[in-house]
């Protein structure tokens, strides 16, 4: 048991190193246009945010650079009098720009389009399993705006018992359009509880797991999404009865 | 009899099904990758080659975040210890991100264990604590702060609360945790936090349950990418 405590230090320093050894390689040399700034002007500020003070406005006519994005961002850089300028605009002010050739510079802002359409989902929820408390991830992969499959993972916390269960499912969402988009689920599974310390006499039990569910997911904003989820598992004991699990979850995902 | 022919059906069709799911998340790359291309027409009028579209999206995103953290953590009746973890960020908007944790921390002695001169509750091994959790943020108050009149720093400052598992005592807690923090931007790329956490969760270890809060001071480094 002294091992495996010793592995986790060093899993640990090994990942803060890989962190640390990966650092400059994060700043190579990328894709860095050059527009024209079309609009009367566009307001550079000192960061990437609301609250940072603006301190240079380039002209029409100006060319800047665009070095980079954070959030809603982007860093521009241009040269006035021989002294560069580097300062943070809103993803926005790019509509106010145009390419070397004249043709206006894409900008594609996140939104309920790109939300109805995501490809991959990855979620985090909390949630109650009869009493006992949940914490899951999950992986979605949407084969078509409707249609999805799900693989998570999830820790089970009880005052009595601990556990894992892993779950594969299909995700049926009818209405990929809405802000507010209702999905049903079917899946399957494994389930395998194991009794606290503190309680004896109790043995470590794995079941198979079939469920059926349903919930909403609600587009919030950019590439974030709330969902609420119910979900009815039943145990495939070897037992004569089988066990029906009721489940609810709340939580968030990230879409790509 | 009857129920234990059904287990045995449903448990052939529920792993069939599984097998299917799994394929379906394995598989869709490739299908992916196939169809679009063969549907696509030439286009009717070639674009001149050297003449490139700019385009917002082709720029380098600097929306993750990764680093570390050490600090104190103080669980109750078992003292104010070091704490070290690792955390991985990502921001939705300028104002809202999620959070990663996981860190490492080691439990002192109960004042019953010092008093009574032998006894001990927990073995060394179960006086290990780990812990993980998953937050949302929001950022509020962003602007400079100014150090003399030569020095501006950007900063920030954040709310955060998530949820998460405490293992320690041979046992895992269902913890909720939030906290408030600062960050300060050293370059683009690179910041420094430095934040208070209350790590809330139930515990018997004692005899009876109860709740406890666990107050955490931690500083770190990170970086964006």
């Amino acid at each position: 048991m002294y091992r495996k405590n010793k592995y986790k230090h060093a899993i640990t320093g090994l990942l803060v190193m890989a962190v640390l050894a990966w650092m400059p390689a994060i700043h190579a040399k990328r894709y860095e246009p050059l527009v024209v700034v079309s609009d009367p002007y566009i307001e550079l500020r000192t960061g990437p945010g609301r609250g940072y003070p603006k301190f240079y406005v380039a002209e029409q006519g100006d060319q800047v650079q665009l070095i980079k994005r954070k959030t809603d961002w982007v860093k521009i850089r241009t040269v006035e009098l021989n002294r560069v300028k580097e300062g943070w605009v809103n993803v926005s002010d790019m509509s106010g720009t145009l390419d070397m050739a004249g043709d206006p510079v894409i900008v594609n802002e996140e939104g309920l389009e790109q939300f109805s359409t995501r490809r991959w989902e990855l979620g985090f929820i909390g949630g109650d399993l009869e009493g006992a408390a949940t914490l899951t991830a999950f992986a979605s992969f949407y084969l078509t705006p409707r249609i999805s499959t799900q693989i998570s993972a999830t820790q089970i916390l009880g005052n009595f018992t601990d556990g894992y269960m892993g779950n594969v499912n299909l995700t049926l969402s009818p209405f990929p359009e809405w802000r507010v988009s209702p999905f049903f689920t079917l899946g399957t599974g494994i389930i395998h509880t194991e009794p606290q310390t503190t309680v004896v006499q109790a043995e470590d039990r794995t079941d198979e797991i079939v469920h059926v569910g349903v919930g909403t997911n609600l587009y919030l904003t950019q590439r974030f999404v709330l969902r609420v989820e119910y979900k009815r598992h039943t145990a495939l004991t070897s037992r004569d009865d089988n066990d029906e699990i009721d489940e609810w979850k709340a939580g968030f995902s990230i879409f790509f | 009899m009857e129920s234990r022919i059904q287990y045995i059906f449903l448990g052939r069709m529920c792993r069939a099904f599984g097998t299917l799911c799994l394929l379906l998340i394995l598989m869709p790359q490739s299908i992916q990758a196939a169809t679009p291309q063969e549907l696509e027409l030439e286009p009717l009028v070639v674009r001149e080659p050297d003449r490139r579209d700019v385009d917002v999206d082709k720029l380098d995103t600097e929306n993750f975040q990764i680093g570390g953290f050490a600090g104190l953590l103080n669980v109750e009746d078992f003292g104010t210890n070091l704490v070290y973890g690792i955390r991985a960020t990502y921001h939705v908007t300028e104002g809202l991100f999620v959070e990663g944790n996981y860190a490492l921390s080691e439990l002192g002695q109960t004042s019953f264990e010092l008093l009574s001169g032998g006894a001990t509750l927990l073995t060394d091994d179960q006086r290990d604590l780990t812990y993980y959790n998953l937050s949302i943020g929001y950022a509020l108050l962003p602007g400079e702060s100014f150090i003399g009149s030569r020095w501006a720093i950007k900063g920030r400052l954040y709310f955060l609360v998530g949820a998460g598992a405490t293992d320690f005592g041979g046992d895992q807690r269902f913890t909720i945790n939030g906290g408030v923090g600062y960050e300060l931007y050293l370059t683009d790329w690179l910041a420094m936090h430095v934040a208070a956490r209350d790590h809330v969760f139930s515990t018997d270890l004692l005899g009876t349950s109860k709740t406890v809060h666990n107050v955490e001071f931690t500083g770190g480094l990170s970086v964006y990418f």
